[in-house]
């Protein structure tokens, strides 16, 4: 029995047993080949490099694109005051007015002054999608009470109304200004 | 013929439609007409009115648009009306949810029947929509005006509801595909310079935090926990007294007014035929001309059988005189039944001033 530590060795063996003698002219041949395998992957790589380095700049450029825009309306005064900041004393333009808004924009030393209130808009907006919502269904009521003339149940529909009143009690509490609007109104 | 006004305002709407307060006239909005409220809930309108009095500095805060009838389709039904309102909002808002504008609609039913000129007075709708995008907290772009537009849509209003239209007489008068396509392209138009990215701001889709963790147990939770709910409680009633003045103004009250309408005029059968046999249509009239400035000279009398009827010459209907009360000035039948037993009751003073 041969095992796999051996049948590697006898291989081994087999093979430097078979190899024949190169003449001089195979050996420069094969020397000659070979250098110009690894001269061509030498240049495959050179390239794919150059081709990446091309790559990461045509990146780079894309993510530096101004893609975004923003506009704003100044009335004459605010924008004479702004104007006037771009200059110096003696009335030279120091920047152009887009690159100081960017600027003072992007500055780090910008105070925030919120204006507006993110909780009341949204119970705001809660509301009045209640409030559509029980239309919704108080326009199919009264279709429907339309297309069936006097064949009808009064009751129910009086039922679902009031049932739909007291949503709209519960949908009205929203409407409770939120803490920070409250104490400046208690005064 | 349906006429739709548009303008963009700062404030004062809501007292309109409430009192009906407007240069030069005295008479409350109750006595004038009879309000039925279709479409949203004016005190979120309000409330969005004030945000944005106290948030923002715009020029105009909501649009108001007034849509009225020829008096010959004055007795067109509510949901024809109501329809022409979700019309108006999808055309002239293309492009928005129903949900991002908060907006408001009523049917003002004259009951007062002429002006300070001595004019038809017409049922009509006003309709506003606040200015407050309440997804993005930004103005809402409505579609721009252009005459030619607001042209083709009033044609294709009229064609949809089968009403006569202005322009058909004219004599650069559309068709009804014509006005379709410059709909269209003006929509295309709108769009295009206005995309909305409305979906990030939708209330459900806005959550400010996940991981709020309360200490329920904790003593300085309770006590705040403890304040808010005495606050809440102060603001509750507040409110609950603000709602019952505003229930007027919402369409669940509409249509619960023209249930028990419909159950009155059930239980009251046997009064309404008494009060249509005892009274006279042209007793009703007058009476009507001295209370309600109805003008006489529209009517004549014909006679069906043994009874006397009023007919309308511009619409060639025919009323008794319950009809007149009812439907032309627009009281409920609780109303026409008293109104009706007040001419019965003039009529008896007057035969008995005679004796």
């Amino acid at each position: 029995m041969i095992s796999k530590s051996n049948r590697k060795k006898t291989t081994n063996k087999k093979c430097f047993r078979d190899r024949k003698r190169m003449s001089n002219e195979e050996r420069t041949e094969k020397a000659v080949q070979i250098g110009k395998a690894i001269e061509n992957a030498q240049l495959t790589e050179y390239e794919q490099q150059v081709l990446d380095g091309e790559k990461a700049a045509v990146q780079s450029v894309k993510k530096d694109v101004k893609s975004k825009r923003i506009s704003v309306r100044m009335t004459e005064a605010q924008y004479q005051q702004i104007s006037k900041k771009c200059k110096n004393e003696q009335g030279e333009q120091l920047l152009t007015i887009t690159d100081f808004i960017r600027q003072s924009a992007l500055s780090k030393k910008n105070k925030i002054i919120a204006q507006e209130h993110p909780l009341d808009r949204f119970k705001l907006a809660v509301a009045s999608e209640i409030a559509t919502g029980i239309t919704e269904i108080v326009h199919f009521i009264d279709s429907e009470l339309d297309q069936r003339a006097g064949n009808y149940e009064v009751d129910d529909c009086l039922a679902i109304i009031d049932r739909l009143e007291s949503l709209e009690e519960v949908a009205s509490y929203l409407l409770i200004p939120s803490s920070e609007n409250k104490k400046k109104r208690m005064h | 013929m349906t006429i739709i006004r548009i303008r963009q305002l700062k404030s004062g709407i809501e007292d309109y439609l409430e009192n009906g307060s407007k240069k030069g006239r005295k008479q409350h909005r109750d006595e004038l007409d009879k309000r039925v409220a279709i479409y949203g809930d004016l005190t979120v309108f309000k409330q969005a009115n004030q945000y944005i009095k106290r948030k923002k500095d715009w020029k105009n805060n909501y649009w108001h648009f007034t849509l009225s009838l020829a008096f010959k389709y004055h007795l067109a039904p509510q949901g024809v009306l109501r329809e022409m309102v979700m019309e108006i909002l999808e055309f002239y808002f293309t492009g928005y949810d129903k949900k991002q504008l908060v907006a408001y609609a009523e049917i003002h039913y004259p009951k007062i029947q002429t002006n300070e000129k001595g004019m038809q007075r017409l049922p009509h709708v006003h309709l506003v929509v606040s200015k407050l995008d309440l997804w993005s907290s930004n103005q809402v772009r409505g579609l721009l005006y252009k005459e030619e537009v607001a042209k083709a849509f009033q044609l294709w209003i009229d064609d949809n509801h089968r009403f006569d239209s202005y322009s058909e007489s004219s004599e650069d008068s559309l068709s009804i595909d014509e006005a379709e396509q410059i709909m269209v392209k003006h929509q295309q138009f709108h769009l295009k310079y206005n995309k909305h990215e409305k979906n990030e701001f939708e209330p459900d889709k806005a959550i400010i935090s996940k991981s709020l963790n309360v200490d329920k147990e904790g003593e300085n939770t309770q006590k705040k926990l403890n304040a808010l709910h005495s606050d809440f409680l102060l603001y509750q009633k507040k409110q609950q007294k603000i709602r019952r003045a505003n229930k007027l103004y919402l369409a669940t009250q509409s249509l619960k007014m023209r249930l028990k309408n419909a159950v009155a005029c059930v239980d009251s059968i046997a009064e309404i035929e008494q009060c249509i046999n005892s009274s006279d249509v042209e007793e009703t009239i007058k009476f009507a001309e001295k209370e309600f400035k109805l003008n006489p000279a529209f009517f004549f009398i014909v006679e069906k059988g043994s009874k006397k009827l009023a007919k309308d010459i511009r619409t060639g209907q025919t009323f008794n005189s319950f009809g007149i009360v009812h439907e032309h000035l627009n009281q409920d039948i609780r109303e026409t039944i008293k109104v009706l037993k007040r001419v019965g009751a003039e009529r008896e003073i007057h035969v008995s001033e005679l004796h």
